[in-house]
């Protein structure tokens, strides 16, 4: 839980687009897309886990 | 200092998103929600005082502790539903976040109805 | 700390060389193919000009051709040499098998070379130009082929590499 997480997920991010700019350049539409979706899951795998800890946070501060 | 390290947080984030936007605008919108909790988790203890601060007034002037935590309860569901609101905002998606909205308005309604009611009686008891 | 820099460095660099080996199969697959057309094309004048037998033949273009290819004519040369009583095309299929691993061929260019040796040192000599002459023709049209995907792929294996290695060191961070 950090700063660092943000770049990572921007790391991610223009890697994945570097990979797809690649993958289009060369003629494989279908494996860019891939990429582009298996990037988009894993950047959503660690956003997920930080927000079920957002929502914690706040329930127990908020008691709702 | 917080509020620095806020900003600069803030300010990097945006940064990074803009850069990331032109390509993939669905991590950049990840970075922003991203940005959005980890300032929220750098000031929740703060927070945590603040609150229990009012509960501490709460109590000298001796009001009903029902009121109090109706009071947080409603903080935090305009917090996060003004969180998600946003976020879709940014996406470009205002029709859900108007619904999230809307939501959120209907569960803020639903706390303080007891409340509402409350005061109703009050007042039926003062007027004749 | 610098653990994990060493070991980002590590997976970067291992997956660098894995994309560049790729490429290089890439690279090398229609040099080859080029070096069989011309180890062919010197059989054939072996065949018609000089009239030597076929293991004197294949002993001479394994000093002519690039080491690689060179292996599989010196490998049948030698089976043949042994006096066993195998055939031309035995020691040629036995031969390819041996040295599959080494070269940077496909199935479809086994397949070709096989088809090749099948009729190899049986028939007269018109026929056997005329075996020849196809098979080249055919490793042309592979090497056609090869020369379209290695443009493609060489570029895209070299930064796939790259970019992979960074893609999995960023996720382990």
């Amino acid at each position: 839980m950090g700063v660092d997480l943000i770049f990572k997920i921007a790391a991610i991010g223009i890697l994945v687009s570097v990979l797809n700019q690649l993958l289009i350049r060369s003629g494989r539409e279908e494996q860019a897309m891939l990429t582009t979706l298996a990037g988009l899951i894993v950047v959503l795998m660690i956003i997920i886990k930080e927000i079920s800890n957002l929502f914690e946070t706040v329930k127990t501060m908020f008691r709702l | 200092m917080e509020i620095l390290q806020v900003v600069g947080i803030g300010l990097v984030a945006a940064i990074l998103s803009i850069v990331i936007k032109s390509q993939r605008p669905e991590i950049s919108i990840q970075i922003s929600i991203l940005t959005g909790i980890i300032i929220f988790s750098l000031i929740a203890v703060n927070l945590a005082s603040v609150i229990k601060l009012l509960e501490g007034i709460a109590e000298r002037v001796d009001l009903d502790m029902v009121y109090v935590t109706a009071i947080i309860k409603v903080i935090g569901i305009a917090y996060i539903s003004q969180f998600g609101a946003e976020v879709c905002r940014d996406a470009g998606e205002s029709a859900i976040a108007s619904k999230i909205e809307f939501a959120g308005k209907v569960l803020i309604i639903l706390i303080a109805a007891p409340i509402i009611l409350a005061l109703l009686n009050l007042m039926i008891e003062i007027l004749p | 700390m610098i653990l994990k820099i060493i070991g980002c460095i590590l997976i970067i660099a291992s997956s660098t060389v894995m994309g560049y080996s790729a490429a290089y199969r890439f690279a090398r697959r229609p040099e080859e193919l080029r070096a069989l057309q011309s180890a062919l094309q010197i059989l054939e004048s072996e065949i018609v000009f000089s009239v030597n037998p076929l293991a004197e033949a294949f002993e001479r273009i394994s000093k002519n051709t690039s080491q690689s290819i060179g292996i599989i004519f010196k490998s049948t040369a030698d089976l043949l040499k042994q006096k066993t009583g195998m055939t031309a095309q035995q020691a040629w299929a036995i031969s390819i098998k041996k040295c599959e691993s080494q070269m940077n061929l496909n199935k479809e260019d086994i397949e070709i070379l096989l088809a090749f040796g099948s009729s190899l040192g049986c028939s007269d000599k018109d026929n056997q130009v005329k075996n020849i002459r196809l098979a080249c023709s055919k490793l042309a049209m592979e090497e056609k082929k090869a020369e379209i995907l290695k443009e493609k792929n060489e570029r895209l294996y070299k930064n796939l590499g790259l970019l992979g290695g960074m893609l999995i060191s960023l996720l382990l961070i």
